[in-house]
């Protein structure tokens, strides 16, 4: 949370009457502004923001850094379109301005939208972004409209302004459709280190992609935690549910569950499961055949054997009562063991779900987060498999 | 005769800064006790500006800046005070209240430099404008400075008390 002053310079020229940004390149400008003064005052509240409009008869400063932001939505109604932009002028106005902040410890911030092409010299440009260097602001521009024309000048700007990666260039190229609100906010040059709270929310829930399978606790707070619960939940249950296994146990769920809880215990812990084994079961002997066997072998060989295991486990008796659908549900388990696995587990995972308010689990986000969660902790378990060989 | 102190205790360090520093050197490198360790280097040009701030009036009787022998130590120093929001343009621009150039000798041996006490008798803010340095190279390296003179006469609260009515 950097504290910040901050002065937006608009380009207001008669170049930014063009419509190749949706509806024309100021009025976009002016709802990228309500975005980033926004996104500021959001991270702080005492984060100030002015505005600046750089062509017309003298850059003008249209409103001195506020941290209100209806101020800066109704200032940006009173400009008009008129001129060229005078850019060294108007970055010295801003420069002023800054420096005569209110509060000292705000770090001095120029942020300039570019949409005309340049007149002045490559030279001036760098002469002004070492004299904003050497006064501490640091300085983004938005490329836009006139971008390939620009882009060696406001590049050698930003080399010469940069002091340790805190002034950016965001070129934004004409393409149709692009909004250029939306190309600012994705490229995170204004959100905070956190991810951005402004932006995350209007991308909504496409943010579910998250790296690893699991939502961004940003994004979506709620989903994130209730899909944790429903993961503790359910390992929970698990390894209830092999103590009973392993127990012997007389409380029969039924056939089917009974399968289900296995296929469960296999795919989701493996190691537990072997572990279990191990501990009531008198395959004490068996214990190195098992693990020496269990590395060579892939993930579904591994499941196969482990499931030959417990159901040797259960003596005959049971086998029996299963019977004959036992072994029919096992073949065609054999067959496609990952299926089966993946079919039943939904299902529990349903379940979980819909005891659970305002989760629709037909939803494909969670049904996609959730295959993305039980790949993790396969990997997880694989790695626990190898630690444990190990110890 | 007061005597004259380090008004190292005097220096409001929150509101002091040092301009063209390097970015993540802090003022305190050259303005704390801790001297040598830490150094202020220039970063776009050879040109320093050290503004300090003290929480108080005081009269500034002469000042001592430390700095290597090797060619970056500053050499022309010109001095300002009781400026507002105080950047290289003004520096450039304005009359300093005093202008020094300093030499190798007084830098590497952290000799005094006195200050007309008359022009810095009521000093809210110092500000030193380092303009070029002994070597002419881009950089320049400030090892330390000291500010030595005498706090001026604030009231002090503790010994106020309460005197009986006289009838």
């Amino acid at each position: 949370m950097v504290l910040e002053a901050c002065v937006i310079l608009i380009d207001n020229s008669s170049y930014s009457r063009n419509g190749d940004f949706a509806p024309n390149r100021f009025l976009s400008q002016i709802d990228s502004i309500s975005f980033i003064a926004g996104s500021k005052i959001q991270q702080n509240r005492v984060n100030t923001v002015g505005i600046l409009s750089m062509s017309g008869r003298r850059p003008d400063l249209v409103l001195a850094p506020t941290n209100d932001v209806g101020q800066v939505l109704i200032a940006t109604n009173k400009i008009q379109i008129e001129g060229k932009i005078d850019l060294i002028s108007s970055i010295e106005i801003a420069q002023l301005s800054l420096k005569h902040r209110s509060n000292k410890e705000h770090a001095q911030r120029i942020v300039m939208f570019v949409a005309s092409p340049l007149e002045e010299k490559k030279e001036d440009l760098e002469k002004i972004g070492s004299q904003l260097r050497k006064a501490s602001i640091s300085i983004d521009v938005i490329n836009f409209g006139e971008t390939e024309r620009n882009e060696e000048k406001l590049s050698a700007l930003i080399d010469n302004a940069n002091s340790g990666d805190n002034c950016h260039l965001l070129s934004v190229p004409t393409s149709t459709g692009i909004i250029l609100a939306d190309q600012i906010q994705g490229s995170g040059i204004f959100s905070s280190s956190s991810g951005g709270m402004g932006g995350g929310y209007e991308s909504g829930f496409g943010g579910g992609g998250y790296a690893g399978g699991m939502v961004d606790p940003n994004v979506d707070p709620e989903l994130a935690m209730v899909l944790q619960m429903s993961l503790e939940e359910e390992r929970q249950r698990q390894s209830r549910l092999q103590q009973e296994n392993n127990n012997n146990n007389n409380e029969k769920e039924g056939n089917e569950e009974k399968q289900e809880e296995k296929k469960m215990d296999l795919e989701e812990t493996e190691e537990s499961s072997q572990n279990s084994n191990k501990n009531e079961n008198n395959e004490t002997k068996e214990e190195p055949d098992m693990f020496s066997q269990l590395e060579g072998l892939t993930e579904e060989e591994q499941m196969e054997l482990i499931m030959k295991m417990s159901l040797e486990e259960m003596g005959n008796e049971e086998l029996e009562q299963l019977g004959i659908p036992n072994e029919e549900e096992e073949t065609e388990k054999e067959k496609d063991p990952e299926v089966q696995n993946a079919l039943q587990d939904e299902d529990l995972v349903d379940s979980i779900l819909l005891s659970l308010p305002g989760v629709d689990p037909e939803n494909e986000e969670i049904t996609e987060t959730i295959n993305n969660i039980k790949k993790e902790s396969n990997d997880e378990e694989k790695d626990k498999e190898k630690k444990n060989e190990n110890d | 005769m007061t005597e004259f102190v380090d008004l190292i205790n005097s220096i409001d360090l929150k509101n002091s800064e040092c301009l063209n520093s390097e970015p993540n050197q802090e003022i305190t490198n050259i303005l704390k006790e801790d001297e040598d360790t830490n150094f202020i280097t220039s970063d776009t040009d050879e040109q320093l500006l050290v503004n300090i701030q003290f929480k108080q009036k005081v009269r500034v009787h002469s000042i001592i800046v430390r700095a290597e022998g090797d060619g970056t130590g500053p050499q022309m120093m010109k001095v300002f005070q009781n400026q507002f929001s105080f950047g290289f343009e003004e520096a450039q621009s304005l009359k300093p209240t005093h202008k020094f150039k300093l030499i190798k000798r007084a830098i590497t041996e952290g000799k005094l430099i006195r200050f007309k006490m008359v022009r810095f008798s009521n000093v809210g803010s110092l500000h030193l404008f380092f303009e070029n340095n002994l070597g002419g190279g881009k950089v320049t390296k400030i090892k330390q400075i000291t500010v030595v003179g005498v706090p001026l006469e604030t009231a002090n609260i503790s010994k106020i008390q309460s005197v009986e009515e006289k009838k």
